[in-house]
């Protein structure tokens, strides 16, 4: 049962814990426990099965997470001490999560439960930013894009990377007018799109009294909106985090989680990356009390989750996580290209094989690795929804094979490659459609990967 | 030599610089004290501090306020590190205990802080004033780093407080505690609040605060004397 | 500069340009500095025969000299180091715009609060409550309860929370985020209980942006209808985390209560001094922090308390200065040295009331202790508060300076050792929430005492 008292008492723990250097907590600590549980669990990495069918690895996988994250902890950044779970807490919390969460209202309320592996139930669809940078021009113009694609369940919005004109200065009275206005945004677009109801991935404003001031039923987010929480990639947390988890389980919304991870990073490579990466959704689930957790697993070097270690990563922690707990999971979607180009539809597909491990799909994709401004559109979402649907029930072999086919085509670009258009350039933004030019990339590829065996709706 | 006369004059112009707050002044007056060779210790005590203390008591009567303390213990800062150059011993004046004082981490409120620095200088102890919203870690560390024998905390708020009780355990946590006295003070700290917590000392305000660390330092550095002479 | 909440990206764009100055520089030199000429240049001077002056002429000096004292200086800003500027357009536009009333509360609790002038007849408003006093978790809202009780208090101001169960209150964390909101809840109950819903509350008492933030809440929390409570930071400075708070009180449409609490002997110098600080800081309070109305609080900075001599005639002073020469609300905090169930506390309330014939209201007060020991609050020291001020209505300055002269003599000279009182647990029956005996008695005493002294409650 979801209780904000659980954060108070968290917070206490953060106090009392044993003192750890950071440092050494990042460069140390978490890598070479890590590497030790992967030798001992036999995790290990098969660069040529990016879509592994083996139950055991995925069980291996659960097993060293719950021994990490017993072992070393959760750091926290403000105290530089370690909160402290037993390994039956954490499995206690991975197993007693409700298996269904419902989010948004009226005619576009959903319900999004626990998927398995080969899962026939139609997966969710979370479009939108995942944080992405937007300015304040384009914002609602590519929110609604996004929005009115039907294929969409709930949307996540992107990052203001200015309002006004000026920078955002955090806890300042300029980061709750963009906050405020984000949400706003937000609500405008949905309507516009016709879909007042549509849930809404709230809170990417970084200071807690921002976040806080847009949670507000009249104009802001709703209780049927998903508040996101997270954690500090690798295995960290702050008092901001816990403060901003508190008042969306106070507010009643449900929590959205992520824990954006690098292969390559201190958590090493995917194999103990996907060790990690459940490790958090466990953590999280202590912590912010998730109703879905999203798995990204980006590739140190390119800023995706496109990458052959992506989804290998992505499909062994869905795996992990639908056969050992009742964790609701998603996959989320970073694409090294730009809107208006083939690689970014191809891109799409990689993320969205983990529906057949058992998690849902998105946010995403989000082209240029989130890194451009304004480089998302609602065609690639579309895509990539269409291509989540079509995978429903279909076999893990299947969905190795698409990865198999659909790699050669971009991976080869990945250190340069094209940024596409930004929003403006390549939709109308009065008419909230693509132009010609990128309808027919996006007819084009559909027709390959409908050659690969996707069989893709209209 | 000096005359008499001479030395009286330079004695004269310490105190008054410091009363008058003129750091420049109390420099000027600290190089011709050791020109003239005057004894430091006694320049110090008689010239110094003698005006630190005519401004404290006038301060606690109101006839001065807080800036002049502040401006007069700049002064006498300013010449206090020029006569310490001269001393037989660099330590000299650290025996009489130093004294690292900080507002804690969250909490920008420093006047209180501000008027118990203003006072222990007027009693002539070496100060070192970290500042406001300190992180706990960063505290301790500059205690390290300056020899502190007393560490003064200082909170404004309620929800500040605790990270007084903060610094107390990471002393504890890194083996430090017994190398320091702890004192706490502010507007919500009580003296069930510092028992609590296992602070050496509380100051219900800046007077009985001053009173505090000087009992503290003198206890702690008599306890280091005396077992430096067992040692002997 | 631009109107509503968009006038606060404006200051911090200004914060971000401003000069840059270092902030003990600010405060002990140029500020003091600044003070101490201006006070000579407009012949600020204090009788201390005198304690409400009725010289038109100084109060008049003490206006334009406050002026004068932000068109030069600015205020600090703590994030960026820098001075924010404030023009004489700014003022202008500011005090143009200021209503002659306001509204707090809602239902049968709506209240007006008009400006009011020196020697006003009219009965002032009184806003009630702890001024940020230290409180338990557990007598919270009892003492909340007893307060709201009194039918003279039109709204009521949070205390300091210091625990929560027992366990510290950690900043910027969940435990903060929950104590404001119990804080919020306990308000609210408070006045439910007091059979008054519709009450204003003013707060929260955390300075936190997020957890007064998060103590908002229409079934429970702070509404619209209450008002919010931002401050300068002593001495003229702001930060982004009070402009936060600011922003989200006129996201709400709500009043704002704001305060600047001075200390004489602090870095504003003397009594002359103050008065110009803490006319500027309330003229800063309008401008910046959006103020509806706000308190003046000139405490000493050994005794902490607002009824000595040198604190009754800057808040008297102050009051004229603002009563004759804008349309600020105002009103005049009390914070005694003694505790509840003492004589004391009761004649420094008086005394402190007696600021009504120089156009302030009343409170937030009297906050017993100097609002420094737990739980010494109660209803009584506050009903005698507001019977004392309106009492003083229409009163002539000269009277109520006489008076004041005699009460202050009563008390003055316990201010190094006053009677620390009793909390409320031992001086309320709490079941039934009436004072004890001993408490009225003292009350009724005092009562009949300050009435031969001329002031008849």
């Amino acid at each position: 049962m979801q209780s904000s008292l659980k954060l108070l008492e968290l917070t206490r723990s953060a106090r009392a814990g044993q003192l750890v250097d950071e440092r050494e907590f990042d460069v140390k600590i978490i890598p070479s426990k890590l590497k030790q549980l992967a030798n001992e669990h036999g995790v290990s990495y098969d660069p040529e099965t990016p879509v592994p069918n083996d139950r055991q690895l995925a069980d291996d996988v659960f097993e060293a997470a719950c021994e990490f994250l017993a072992e070393v902890g959760i750091f926290c950044i403000d105290t530089q001490r370690i909160i402290k779970f037993s390994e039956n807490e954490i499995k206690g919390a991975a197993n007693s999560v409700p298996t269904r969460v419902h989010v948004g209202a009226g005619s576009d309320s959903r319900e999004i439960s626990r998927r398995g592996i080969e899962d026939q139930a139609r997966p969710a669809v979370i479009g939108g930013l995942g944080g992405g940078i937007v300015s304040q021009r384009y914002y609602e113009d590519i929110i609604t894009s996004i929005a009115v694609e039907p294929v969409i369940d709930a949307i996540c919005g992107g990052s203001l990377v200015e309002i006004e004109g000026g920078p955002i200065i955090r806890d300042s009275p300029i980061e709750m007018h963009a906050a405020r206005f984000e949400a706003i945004c937000m609500r405008k677009a949905v309507a516009r799109a016709n879909r007042p109801g549509l849930c809404v991935l709230a809170g990417s404003p970084e200071g807690a009294a921002a976040v806080i001031s847009a949670f507000d039923p009249q104009f802001g987010y709703r209780k049927t909106d998903m508040a996101i929480s997270c954690l500090v990639y690798p295995m960290k947390t702050t008092l901001n985090l816990l403060n901003k988890t508190k008042h969306f389980i106070d507010y009643g919304c449900p929590v959205f989680s992520y824990a954006d991870h690098l292969i390559g990073g201190y958590t090493g490579g995917p194999n103990t990356t996907a060790i990690s990466m459940t490790a958090h959704c466990l953590a999280n689930q202590l912590i912010s009390q998730s109703s879905v957790q999203e798995i990204s697993c980006q590739d140190i070097r390119y800023n995706n989750t496109s990458s052959r270690m992506s989804i290998w990563d992505h499909s062994v922690v869905a795996q992990a996580l639908t056969r050992n707990t009742k964790i609701v999971a998603t996959s989320e979607s970073f694409a090294s290209a730009g809107p208006c180009t083939e690689m970014i539809l191809y891109e799409a597909v990689a993320p969205a094989l983990a529906v057949v491990s058992g998690a849902h799909a998105g946010p995403g994709p989000a082209g240029c690795g989130t890194k451009e401004v304004d480089r998302f559109t609602g065609l690639e979402e579309r895509l990539f929804g269409q291509i989540a649907l079509s995978l429903a029930g279909r076999k893990l072999d299947f969905a190795d094979h698409v990865a198999k086919a659909i790699l050669p085509k971009y991976e080869h670009l990945f250190a340069s490659p094209p940024l596409g258009k930004r929003y403006h350039e390549c939709y109308d933004a009065r008419t909230v459609t693509a132009s010609t030019e990128w309808s027919s990339i996006l007819q084009s590829v559909r027709r390959e990967l409908e050659e690969i065996g996707l069989q893709l709706d209209e | 030599m000096t005359g008499p006369n001479q030395k009286v004059e330079i004695i004269e112009q310490l105190r008054t610089s410091v009363i008058q707050g003129d750091s420049n002044q109390a420099e000027l007056a600290a190089n011709r004290a050791l020109e003239a060779g005057i004894d430091p210790l006694e320049a110090i005590e008689q010239g110094l501090a003698k005006g630190i203390r005519e401004v404290g008591e006038k301060f606690q009567k109101l006839d001065l306020f807080l800036t002049d303390m502040i401006i007069a213990a700049e002064a006498m800062t300013a010449a206090i590190s020029v006569l310490e150059k001269d001393l037989p011993e660099k330590g000299t004046l650290q025996k009489r205990g130093t004294v690292v004082i900080a507002t804690v981490a969250g909490d920008i409120h420093d006047i209180g802080k501000n008027i118990v620095v203003a006072l222990l200088k007027a009693n002539s102890l070496r100060v070192t004033d970290l500042g406001k919203d300190i992180p706990s870690r960063d505290l301790v560390d500059q205690a390290e780093s300056s020899h502190a024998d007393v560490i003064g905390l200082s909170a404004l708020l309620s929800t500040t407080m605790v990270a007084q009780q903060e610094v107390l355990m990471m002393l504890q946590d890194l083996r430090l505690r017994d190398k320091y006295r702890v004192i706490v003070g502010g507007a919500p700290v009580t003296e069930q609040w510092a028992k609590q917590i296992g602070a050496d000392a509380y100051g219900k305000d800046a007077n009985e605060g001053v009173v505090k660390v000087q009992e503290l330092l003198t206890e702690k550095l008599g306890r280091e004397e005396q077992n430096a002479s067992r040692k002997l | 500069m631009l109107p509503g909440s968009s006038n606060l990206l404006e200051i911090v764009e200004r914060a971000k340009t401003g000069r840059l100055v270092k902030e003990s520089e600010f405060e002990a030199k140029l500020l003091p500095n600044k003070l101490k000429e201006l006070a000579t240049k407009h012949d600020i001077k204090r009788d201390p025969e005198v304690l409400i002056p009725s010289d038109d002429g100084l109060a008049d000096s003490v206006f334009e000299a406050a002026k004068e004292l932000l068109l030069d200086l600015g205020v600090y800003c703590n994030d960026t180091g820098r001075t924010v500027k404030i023009t004489e357009e700014d003022l202008k536009e500011t005090l143009r715009n200021l209503p002659e009333s306001i509204i707090l509360g809602s239902g049968q609790e709506r209240r007006e609060l008009r400006i009011r002038t020196v020697e006003d007849k009219r009965p002032p408003a009184f806003v009630g409550g702890i001024g940020g006093g230290i409180c338990s978790s557990q007598n919270y809202l009892n003492i909340l309860i007893s307060i709201a009780m009194e039918p003279a208090v039109d709204s009521i101001c949070c205390g300091s929370l210091s625990e929560i169960d027992g366990k510290p209150i950690v900043g910027r964390s969940p435990i903060e985020m929950h104590a404001a909101q119990l804080e919020a809840d306990w308000m609210r109950q408070a006045a439910n209980r007091a059979g008054r819903p519709g009450l204003c509350l003013i707060g929260s008492g955390f300075e936190w942006a997020a957890a007064d933030h998060a103590s908002f809440n229409p079934d429970w929390g702070f509404r619209s209808t209450d008002a919010g409570c931002p401050c300068m930071i002593y001495p003229m400075k702001i930060d982004f985390n009070m402009l936060a708070k600011v922003k989200h009180y006129l996201d709400h449409k709500m009043p704002i209560h704001a305060y600047s609490d001075q200390l004489i002997g602090g870095f504003t110098r003397g009594a002359e001094e103050n008065v110009i600080s803490s006319m500027a800081h309330h003229l800063a309070n309008v401008i910046l922090n959006h103020a509806t109305y706000q308190h003046v609080n000139c405490q000493h900075i050994h005794y902490n308390n607002t009824s000595n001599r040198l604190s009754i005639w800057c808040h008297n002073v102050v009051g004229q200065a603002i009563a004759r020469n804008t349309r600020i609300i105002t009103t005049s905090e009390c914070f005694a040295s003694a505790g509840p169930c003492t004589e004391m506390i009761l004649y420094e309330g008086a005394a402190v009331a007696l600021s009504v014939v120089s156009g302030t209201g009343l409170g937030p007060g009297i906050c017993g202790r100097a609002t420094k020991e737990t739980d010494k609050f109660t209803g009584l020291e506050e009903r005698f508060f507001a019977k004392a001020g309106h009492a003083c209505a229409g009163m002539k300055r000269e009277d109520a300076n006489d008076i004041a002269n005699q009460l202050v003599k009563k008390y003055e000279h316990m201010f190094d050792n006053p009677p620390p009182g009793k909390t409320l647990n031992e001086c309320y029956d709490t079941e039934t929430m009436k004072p004890t005996r001993e408490w009225l008695a003292i009350y009724g005493k005092v009562m009949k005492d300050i009435g031969e002294l001329g002031l008849k409650l």
